[in-house]
C-alpha cells in the first residue's frame, strides 16, 4: 500500500470521474473475466455425465471410451458421438450435462448437427428456345435440331422438306454461289422468333448446305421466376402456376424432390403446349464450410467447421491474456533495465544504450520465424520473443525518469540519510517514476493485441488451429462471401481496442501533470 | 517626489478581485484590492508566499493563467482604458510596449532556442514595425551595451544558456525597458540571484528606468523594498493591509503584520545569538587541503580538458557543538563543500576526517556509519521530501535501517515531530499537505531522527519567507542548545550567518578568502570580496542604502 499516496489516489479519483473511461474499464474487465471463463461457457466435453447410475466428471477426471462402449479403447471419447450411440441412449437415465455452448475452440461441428432448414425450394423460370436447321441448295430443310417449335411441327423428324421464307432464301443465295456475305439476322414475320445466318467467306468448293440458327424472341420482361418451398414436414402451399404444369411434368418434379435430399439433381424442362418453354429447378442447401450463421451458431462457421462464436470467445481470451502478459513482462524488464541505466548513469548507461541500439537493429519478424521453425510455434515462445524485443521503449522512459529523479533533492536526502541504493530505487524513485508507465499501459496493450493478431493474420503467430481474430481475418480474405468471418472477428478486435483506447485517454487526462499545477503566489 | 504625488495616477486599480477555481477547491487570491501607481514612482508590493501579490501584479497585464484564474471583479484603469475589459488584440499592443514585466526566473523567461539578439529584436518587430532592420539591430546593440553586456556585438548572437544568471537577468531587463514603457512590473526579479548580483541588477534598473517610468516591485524582501521603493503596499491573505511612504512605514508601521514582517528581517546589526562558548579541542570534522574538482570534457573522445575547481584546497574544522558558517556568491563552491563532506560528491584531493576517521575513498556502505552522525538539510523543502511516503515513514525509515529502532515506531516519530514544534498526529499525513515552513521542519526532524552530531544546512532557510525563515532559525538555535549539535551553515545571507555562527568562512571560486569570528569578518572585513558582499546587503532603516 506504500504506493497509494494521496496524490495517486486523487489521480485515480479523477480517472473515475471520467465516465467514458470508467465505463470502458468496467466493460473491458467484464469482457476479459468472461473470456477467462471460456472453458465453462464453451466446451466440447460435458461437465457431468450420468451413465448407468453413476456420475462422471470428464473435465476433471479421465473417462475412457471403453466405459461406454466396452471396446477396450482407453482414450478420451468424442462425447457427442457417444451420446448418439445405442448403448448410451438405451437408458433414459443416462444424461450428459453440457456447457451453454457445447463446442470447444478446436471441435469441428458435424454438418449433420447443423440445424439448417430442411426445406426444398422449387423454382420455375421461363427459358429461351434455341434451335437450328440445315438448309440444302433447294432451300428446303435437310435436318432440324430442337427446331420443331419454330415450324409448328411436333418433332425434328417432321422438318425435312419444309421450305424457308423468301427473305431467308435471299440471304442464302450468295452462300450457295460461294460468294462472300455478312452475317444477318432476320425477324420472323410474326415476330415470334428470328433467323440468323452466320457470315460467309468463299471456300474451295461451294457449300451444299447452310446452317441457320433460330432464336425465340425473349424480351427482358420474359425472365419470369416463380418459386415456392416444400417444408420437411407437412404440405407446401401450392402456387397457382403449379396447376398449369402438365401432369407428367409434375410427376417428374415430384421424383426429383425426393432425390434432391441425397444427390444434386438436374432441372426439369418442359414446353407449354402452344406457349413458352419452362425449366423447373429443385434445390436443397448443402453444407460447405465456411458456413453461414444458423440457429444455435449465431456467428456461423469457419473454414474447418468450427463455431465462430467459440473462436471469437477464445481468441478474446488469448489476445487479452497475451496482451497483459506481454505488457507486464516488458514493463518489468524495461523498468529494471531502464532504472539501472538511469540511476547509475556513466558507463553503465553508455554501454547499456549502445547495446540496446545494436539489439534493436535485429529484425523481430525474422527472429520470430526462425525461432518458431526451430522450437515450434507456441504461445509461450511468441510471448518470450515479443517480450525480449518489446521492453526497449519502456526502458527509455524509465531511464529518463530515473535520470531526472536521481538529481532530485529528495533522492539526495535519502542518500544522505544513509539508505541503501536498492531501497532508494524501490521506495523513493520507482513510485515517482510510474506515471508514464501507467499512462502508457493501455496503449501498449493495444499495440500488443494488434501485433499478435497481425502476426496471426500473416500466419507467423500462434500455431495453426489456435483461435485468433487474425486467423479468422485471414480465412475471410480467401472466402470473400463469408461476411460472418470478417465482421465478427473485426468487431471483437474493434471493441476491445476501442475500450482500451478510451481507458488510455482517461488515464492520460487524469495523470496529466498540467492539471496538477496549483497556484502559488 | 513631491510633484509625483500631485499628478494624476498612471494606473488605478479599483476593487480588484481574482479567484482561482480548480477541481477541488476555490481560492480567492486577490480580495478587493485598490491602489494607485503614480508616474515615475517605485511601488513596492510586499507579502509572504500566498498573499496574492504576484497575482495582483500579473492581473495588470492579465497574465494569470485563465482558467483557473477568473477576474471576479474590479477595474484597472490605464490611460483611460479598463485593462480588464480590453480585447486581447488591444491588450497585446499595451503589453511589452506600454506596460512590461520582469520575471523571477531569468532562464525560463527567455526562449532557449533563439539568440538573445533575435529575442530583443522580435519586440521591435512587433511594436516598432515601421523601423528599418538596420535601425532595429542598432537599437538592440545599444541596449545590450546599456545593460552592461560585455562585447554586445558578439554576445547578441549567443543563446541564453551561454549567459550566466546575472547576464540573463540583464537581458530580461533590457527587454522590459527597451521600449521605454510607462510601467514595469518586476516580480521578484532578484530572488534567484545572490546578493552581489542583486545589487548590480538594482543599480541597473534604477539607472535605466527613465524618470517617467513607474515600477511595481513585487518582493517578500523588506531589505529590497527599503532600498528601492518610494511607496509600499503590504498584502496579507489576498487583502491589502497597509499602504504608505517607505520611510514612514519603516519608521512607524501601523499594522501588527507589517511590524512582524519588519522584525523578521535579519540585520547585520543584530548581535550573535550566543557568545563564543568553550569547545573541546578535538575537531568533529576536519579537512586539509580538500579539493572537489569537476572535469570539463571536450572533443570527440570527451577527454578531460580542464577542471572546474568547485572546492579548492579548503582547510577547515568544526568542533563538537560549533556552528561554522560558509558564505559566498553562487558558484563559490560553498554547497559543494557540504556535499563533499557527506559524500554526495567525491573528493578529488586533500584529506577529510570525521570524528577522527578518514572519509577519503569511502564507497557505498562504508558511508553508512558516517551518515548516521552527519545529516543534511536542503534548500528546497518542496522537493526534498518524497511526496509518496507518509511523514511517519519518512521519519522512521532511516533510524530503522541504522538500527536505532527495530520497527516503524510511531512514538519515535512523534518525538521527532515534537522536537521541531510539530504535533504528533501529523505523522499520518503526506508532505504535500504541509506549508513550506512545516516541510522544512519535517526535513529537520528527519535529520534529527538519526541523532546526528553534525547537520549540514545547505541554504536551509533561503527559500523561505522572512517570517518563516526567522522561525526556522530560532528552531535551529534551540536544537543546537538542546542537543549540542554542530552545524555547517551554508548561506549567502551574511546577516543570518552573523546571528547564528561561531566561525565564518568566506569562499570565492572554491577557495577560502577570509575566515574568523562573524563579528570580526562582518565589522572589519579583511578582504575586498567580503567588503563587496557586505556592501550588497540591503539594510532596512539605513538611509545611506536608499537609492
Amino acid at each position: 500500500m506504500a504506493f497509494i499516496d494521496p496524490t495517486t489516489r486523487e489521480k485515480f479519483s479523477r480517472f473515475r470521474q471520467q465516465k467514458r473511461a470508467w465505463v470502458s474499464l468496467w466493460l473491458l474487465t467484464l469482457i476479459f473475466v468472461t473470456s477467462l471463463f471460456s472453458n465453462l461457457i464453451a466446451n466440447d466435453t460435458p461437465w457431468r455425465v450420468r451413465f448407468e447410475g453413476r456420475n462422471y466428471f470428464p473435465r476433471w477426471q479421465h473417462v475412457p471410451q471403453d466405459l461406454f462402449l466396452n471396446d477396450g479403447v482407453m482414450t478420451r471419447p468424442n462425447f457427442r458421438e457417444i451420446q448418439r450411440t445405442e448403448a448410451f441412449r438405451d437408458h433414459p437415465e443416462n444424461r450428459m450435462f453440457w456447457a451453454p455452448i457445447p463446442y470447444g475452440p478446436r471441435s469441428t461441428v458435424n454438418p449433420v448437427d447443423i440445424p439448417v432448414d430442411r426445406e426444398v425450394t422449387v423454382m420455375r423460370r421461363r427459358v429461351q428456345r434455341v434451335g437450328s436447321v440445315n438448309i440444302g441448295e433447294n432451300f428446303e430443310v435437310i435436318q432440324g435440331m430442337s427446331a420443331a417449335w419454330f415450324f409448328g411441327a411436333v418433332s425434328d423428324a417432321d422438318l425435312s422438306g419444309r421450305e424457308v421464307p423468301e427473305a431467308v432464301r435471299e440471304l442464302l443465295v450468295p452462300r450457295f454461289a460461294n460468294e462472300a456475305a455478312p452475317g444477318r439476322t432476320l425477324s420472323d414475320p410474326d415476330g415470334r422468333f428470328e433467323w440468323s445466318v452466320p457470315a460467309f467467306e468463299p471456300r474451295g468448293r461451294a457449300p451444299r448446305r447452310v446452317r441457320v440458327t433460330l432464336r425465340e424472341s425473349f424480351p427482358v420482361t420474359a425472365a419470369v421466376r416463380d418459386q415456392f418451398t416444400i417444408p420437411e414436414e407437412g404440405d407446401p402451399r401450392w402456387p397457382g402456376w403449379w396447376h398449369d404444369v402438365p401432369e407428367e411434368v409434375r410427376a417428374q418434379v415430384g421424383e426429383v424432390i425426393e432425390e434432391v435430399r441425397v444427390v444434386p439433381v438436374r432441372p426439369v424442362r418442359y414446353d407449354e403446349p402452344g406457349g413458352y418453354a419452362w425449366e423447373i429447378q429443385v434445390s436443397f442447401e448443402s453444407i460447405q464450410f465456411p458456413f453461414r450463421p444458423v440457429r444455435g451458431h449465431r456467428m456461423g462457421f469457419d473454414d474447418s467447421g468450427r463455431d465462430v462464436l467459440v473462436q471469437v470467445l477464445y481468441a478474446t481470451r488469448i489476445s487479452l491474456s497475451f496482451g497483459f502478459l506481454l505488457v507486464i513482462s516488458s514493463v518489468v524488464l524495461g523498468t529494471v533495465l531502464g532504472a539501472l541505466q538511469g540511476y547509475f548513469g556513466g558507463w553503465i548507461d553508455l554501454v547499456g544504450q549502445r547495446l540496446i541500439e545494436i539489439y534493436q537493429s535485429i529484425p523481430f519478424l525474422y527472429v520470430m520465424i526462425f525461432v518458431g521453425s526451430v522450437f515450434g510455434r507456441s504461445f509461450v515462445l511468441l510471448l518470450l520473443v515479443y517480450a525480449v524485443f518489446n521492453w526497449i521503449s519502456i526502458s527509455y522512459y524509465m531511464r529518463a525518469e530515473f535520470l531526472r529523479l536521481r538529481r532530485q533533492p529528495f533522492t539526495e536526502a535519502a542518500k544522505a540519510l544513509g539508505l541503501p541504493t536498492a531501497r532508494i530505487m524501490w521506495f523513493h524513485l520507482l513510485p515517482n517514476a510510474l506515471v508514464p508507465i501507467i499512462t502508457f499501459f493501455p496503449f501498449m496493450l493495444v499495440g500488443a493485441i494488434g501485433s499478435l493478431n497481425a502476426l496471426d493474420f500473416l500466419g507467423f503467430g500462434l500455431p495453426a488451429g489456435t483461435p485468433s481474430w487474425g486467423a479468422l481475418l485471414r480465412q475471410a480474405q480467401t472466402a470473400r462471401h463469408a461476411w460472418w468471418l470478417i465482421s465478427y472477428s473485426s468487431l471483437a478486435l474493434f471493441i476491445v481496442i476501442l475500450l482500451t483506447v478510451f481507458i488510455g485517454e482517461g488515464l492520460r487526462a487524469a495523470f496529466d501533470p498540467k492539471r496538477e499545477a496549483h497556484w502559488e503566489a | 517626489m513631491e510633484s509625483a504625488m500631485t499628478q494624476e495616477p498612471l494606473l488605478r486599480v479599483k476593487n480588484l478581485s481574482v479567484s482561482f477555481q480548480t477541481d477541488d477547491r476555490f481560492v480567492r487570491a486577490v480580495d478587493d484590492v485598490s491602489f494607485d501607481v503614480r508616474p515615475g514612482e517605485v511601488l513596492g508590493l510586499v507579502g509572504e508566499s500566498g498573499s496574492g501579490k504576484t497575482v495582483t501584479g500579473m492581473s495588470i497585464l492579465r497574465l494569470n493563467p485563465s482558467p483557473p484564474a477568473t477576474y471576479a471583479g474590479g477595474e484597472i484603469w490605464f490611460e483611460g482604458q479598463d485593462l480588464l475589459k480590453l480585447k486581447p488584440e488591444d491588450l497585446r499592443k499595451i503589453r511589452g510596449s506600454k506596460i512590461s514585466a520582469i520575471f523571477q526566473e531569468p532562464m525560463t523567461a527567455l526562449s532557449p532556442l533563439k539568440t538573445v539578439g533575435d529575442q530583443l529584436r522580435e519586440l521591435l518587430d512587433i511594436h516598432r514595425s515601421d523601423w528599418a532592420r538596420k535601425e532595429k539591430e542598432a537599437y538592440v546593440l545599444e541596449w545590450l551595451a546599456k545593460v552592461g553586456i560585455p562585447e554586445p556585438e558578439a554576445r547578441r548572437h549567443q543563446y541564453p544558456f551561454q549567459f550566466s544568471g546575472g547576464m540573463r537577468q540583464r537581458v530580461t531587463i533590457a527587454m522590459a525597458l527597451m521600449l521605454e514603457p510607462r510601467l514595469v512590473i518586476a516580480d521578484e526579479p532578484t530572488t534567484a540571484l545572490d546578493v552581489t548580483l542583486q545589487a548590480q541588477v538594482f543599480d541597473l534598473m534604477m539607472k535605466m528606468k527613465s524618470a517617467k517610468t513607474s515600477l511595481i516591485f513585487i518582493t517578500h524582501d523588506m531589505g529590497v523594498v527599503w532600498e528601492l521603493c518610494d511607496r509600499v503596499l503590504v498584502m496579507k491573505d489576498a487583502k491589502l493591509v497597509e499602504e504608505g511612504e517607505a520611510v514612514s512605514l519603516f519608521a512607524s508601521p501601523r499594522e501588527a503584520y507589517t511590524r512582524k514582517l519588519l522584525n523578521a528581517v535579519p540585520s547585520l546589526q543584530d548581535p550573535p545569538v550566543r557568545d563564543l562558548p568553550e569547545f573541546e579541542e578535538a575537531p568533529l570534522v576536519e579537512t586539509r587541503g580538500l579539493c572537489t574538482w569537476f572535469p570539463v570534457k571536450g572533443g570527440v573522445l570527451s577527454r578531460t580538458r580542464g577542471h572546474v575547481k568547485a572546492v579548492d584546497a579548503v582547510t577547515m574544522r568544526i568542533r563538537s557543538g560549533e556552528t561554522l558558517g560558509v558564505v559566498g556568491e553562487s558558484g563559490s563552491g560553498k554547497s559543494t563543500l557540504g556535499r563533499t563532506l557527506i559524500g554526495l560528491e567525491a573528493a578529488t584531493g586533500g584529506e577529510m576526517y570525521f570524528q577522527g576517521k578518514s572519509l577519503n575513498g569511502l564507497r557505498g556502505k562504508a558511508w553508512q556509519p558516517v551518515r548516521r552522525n552527519m545529516q543534511m538539510i536542503f534548500q528546497d523543502p518542496y522537493s526534498s521530501l518524497n511526496g509518496r511516503l507518509k511523514i511517519l515513514d519518512l521519519l522512521t525509515e532511516a533510524p530503522k535501517l541504522h538500527g536505532l529502532i527495530d520497527k516503524k515506531d510511531p512514538d519515535y516519530a512523534a518525538n521527532c515531530l515534537e522536537e521541531v514544534g510539530l504535533t504528533p498526529e501529523m505523522m499520518y499525513r503526506y508532505p504535500h499537505e504541509f506549508s513550506g515552513g512545516q516541510r522544512q521542519r519535517i526535513c529537520i526532524a528527519r535529520a534529527l531522527a538519526l541523532r546526528p552530531k553534525l547537520i549540514i544546512c545547505d541554504e536551509a532557510v533561503s527559500a523561505l519567507d522572512v517570517t518563516i525563515q526567522a522561525q526556522i532559525l530560532d528552531l535551529l538555535v534551540e536544537l543546537r542548545e538542546r542537543h549540542g549539535l554542530a552545524y555547517l551553515f551554508i548561506s549567502h545571507d551574511l546577516s543570518v550567518v552573523k546571528r547564528l555562527c561561531d566561525h565564518v568562512l568566506v569562499m570565492r571560486h572554491g577557495r577560502v578568502v577570509e575566515e574568523g569570528s562573524p563579528a570580526r569578518v562582518i565589522d572589519q572585513p579583511g578582504h575586498d570580496y567580503t567588503r563587496k558582499l557586505l556592501a550588497a546587503v540591503p539594510v532596512p532603516g539605513d538611509l545611506s542604502k536608499r537609492r
